[in-house]
């Protein structure tokens, strides 16, 4: 759909390359970086960015802004920064993002919504997050018991009502417990201060899943089993996902069975 | 290396190959005449280590 006739001429999408190269592409994004101007990568390793090199001939990496020892908040400002400029300059721009661009990563939703209160046309095309990923490879229908998804330092930061009778996954526990912000991991102790909030909850031999997705197809995905208390010494790296199994049955709400059960009746009757 | 990125990206929108056994793959790549690029790849992906971490964490209080 082409800009109205008096909005500025530079757009932007953000859309996601998936996961694993090859595999998740989506037509539409796909589409999308080929017809850019200027692509920008945000990417999971050299090889997909290599990849998104062979689509495109102006292809500029993200990766260079992170650094150890810098927030990430300055990061991701100096991103959206880099994109707006080639917007602001009348270029059709396209953030290319692994996974899903709009979960956990800011800098596709702070670019839209910059791009947008500046009179831009921007939007977000979907991919295949890790979390999709995830069901498939470990079996689990967040349906069945629910679940509940939590990015591990503002887990622990804040007290979160968890429901142990749904699955728990915890994202960026490689990081968690980092207020600095500039770290690229943390390591033992963070881990042992998340066990002890989780252990409110669940008992020290709860079964953990350790998963990461694979990013190239040559790959399977990395699923490692431990007990909740083994969490701290184990190696964990910043495209782990943490994953609880539900600890308790479903409590049933009689009350409310009732209720229902009244509304059935009547409408039967 | 842009031949075996090509090939990857091949493998990856296979189905009758992308979950082959180590054994299949091996093979693949061998026939393809990819082995030295294949294993210049692999050595490069482990030299550029990539943050991928895109939400910096809580906000601020």
């Amino acid at each position: 759909m082409a800009n109205p006739p008096d909005a500025p001429q530079g757009s932007l999408v953000c859309v996601g390359v998936g996961m694993t190269l090859g595999s998740h592409l989506t037509p539409i994004s796909k589409s999308e970086i080929e017809r850019a101007d200027v692509v920008f990568a945000g990417v999971s390793d050299a090889l997909v960015e290599m990849w998104l090199r062979g689509m495109h001939p102006d292809v500029r990496s993200l990766q260079p802004y992170y650094a150890e020892g810098k927030s990430r908040r300055r990061t991701y400002e100096e991103m959206v920064e880099a994109i707006l400029t080639e917007v602001r300059s009348g270029k059709r721009v396209c953030g290319v993002f692994y996974g899903h661009p709009g979960i956990f990563a800011l800098a596709p939703h702070r670019s839209i919504e910059m791009a947008r209160a500046e009179g831009y046309e921007a939007r977000m095309e979907p991919g295949i997050s890790s979390e999709d990923c995830l069901y498939a490879d470990l079996g689990i229908d967040p349906g069945l018991l629910g679940c509940q998804h939590f990015e591990a330092t503002q887990f622990l930061l804040h007290r979160r009502n968890v429901d142990p009778a749904a699955w728990l996954f915890l994202w960026q526990v490689g990081q968690v417990g980092d207020l600095s912000l500039g770290k690229l991991g943390t390591g033992e102790p963070y881990r042992q201060i998340l066990v002890d909030v989780l252990a409110r909850h669940y008992p020290l031999d709860h079964p953990v899943i350790i998963y990461s997705v694979p990013t190239l197809p040559i790959e399977a995905p990395s699923i490692r089993r431990i007990q909740l208390a083994d969490l701290p010494g184990t190696h964990i790296t910043t495209s782990d996902t943490v994953a609880l199994a539900p600890a308790r049955a479903l409590v049933p709400d009689e009350e409310i069975r009732s209720r229902l059960a009244s509304l059935r009746r009547s409408e039967v009757a | 290396m842009g031949n075996a990125i090509e090939f990857l990206a091949r493998l990856g929108q296979d189905a009758s190959v992308r979950h082959a056994s180590d054994e299949t793959l091996a093979s693949l790549v061998s026939e393809a005449g990819l082995v030295e690029a294949m294993t210049a790849l692999r050595a490069h992906a482990e030299q550029s280590h990539y943050f991928v971490g895109q939400m910096p964490g809580p906000q601020p209080e």
